[in-house]
């Protein structure tokens, strides 16, 4: 019975996407019959070499590749060290500043991307990769994360890298962070896929079809192609299909780092 | 929990956007029936410029998510294994 019920609830968050490849190998007519038929009558590869042409499609999954990766790298790195300061390091004002990041998770993402704009446009950065990284390279959930899982980290062999004289940078570098690597890897995913996916950042701060990340990417062509839904789906299972391998590949990872920092749960 | 899931899919509702840019841009003009917060905050921001107002606009989406975010924290402190 249980099992009945999770495969329902599994089915209804599957479908959308088995109905997004279905479309996208039906021809352009075919949704117009009503009811809309669930599969193609006679599938069609056309969409997919229509959408390929119309799309600039590498450059779009260059830049979209560009964006995830170095934003992956870049929190990864500054979640590490902030979050090891804020687990184990002294310093004043440590739990009032940890407090205060814990705050600005209440902030909406809109209301900041106002001054980054304009930050970034006083750089002369609007509709550059630098304008689309760099505001993105710290994130608060982040650093709670690493400090989540450095804090549940058993201090002895921190205290044997001690006696054997590591400095504190060693002690980071060496010791803890490779101790935490399923948190690394679970944040790494989530920031590469976050990024894969994000929209409104891109959408605000690039302007040319040079600088389009993917999700922008399917924004124009939505427009550009409203009633041809084949078309768009085509289009969407191409910018789908790289980030659905890669978090199919490292779906273990995630789940053993979630698990390992605490079910600590996405804010 | 079911307040935990409560609290968090209406801090996710709340932020929403792209659907709306998408498939209505918030309704034709008079009405702007499919209106939400965000995509007017969006479109008030680099439409016309008025970002004074946009960020006016966004304090206040930010108030309203505090009512949701802190009871959300305070139940992620008391139990953080289950949260």
């Amino acid at each position: 019975m249980r099992r009945l019920l999770y495969g329902a609830v599994g089915l209804a968050m599957v479908a959308p996407f088995l109905y997004m490849v279905s479309v996208s190998f039906m021809g352009e007519s075919e949704l117009l019959r009503w009811p809309p038929p669930l599969l193609p009558a006679a599938p069609t590869t056309g969409n997919y070499t229509a959408a390929l042409g119309a799309l600039p499609y590498t450059r779009v999954l260059l830049n979209t590749a560009i964006l995830a990766g170095c934003v992956m790298i870049g929190q990864v790195l500054t979640s590490a060290a902030a979050g090891y300061a804020f687990a184990r390091l002294r310093f004043p004002g440590r739990d009032r500043i940890g407090t205060t990041l814990l705050a600005m998770l209440a902030i909406p993402a809109i209301l900041l991307v106002i001054p980054r704009y304009l930050m970034m446009e006083a750089l002369g950065w609007v509709d550059t990769y630098p304008g689309l990284i760099s505001t993105e390279l710290v994130s608060v959930w982040g650093i709670l994360l690493m400090r989540q899982a450095f804090v549940m980290l058993p201090r002895d062999v921190e205290d044997a890298a001690r006696l054997d004289g590591a400095g504190e940078w060693t002690m980071f570098w060496r010791v803890t962070l490779p101790l935490a690597k399923p948190a690394v890897a679970a944040l790494a995913m989530l920031a590469f896929m976050d990024q894969w996916r994000n929209f409104l950042w891109p959408l605000v701060v690039t302007r040319s079809a040079r600088m389009e990340v993917a999700e922008v990417a399917l924004a124009h062509f939505h427009t550009a192609y409203a009633s041809n839904w084949p078309y768009q789906m085509a289009a969407a299972v191409l910018l789908t299909l790289p980030v659905l391998v890669v978090c199919l590949l490292a779906q273990r990872y995630v789940t053993r780092g979630v698990r390992f920092t605490g079910a600590q749960v996405r804010l | 929990m079911t307040w935990f899931v409560f609290l968090t899919g209406m801090i996710g509702a709340l932020q929403m956007f792209a659907l709306v840019f998408v498939l209505t841009q918030g309704g034709p003009f008079p009405l702007r029936s499919t209106d939400v917060l965000v995509h007017r905050i969006y479109r008030t921001a680099f439409g016309p410029q008025a970002l004074g107002m946009a960020s006016a606009l966004a304090l206040m989406l930010a108030a309203v998510m505090l009512v949701f975010r802190w009871p959300q924290l305070k139940l992620l402190r008391r139990q953080p294994r289950h949260a």
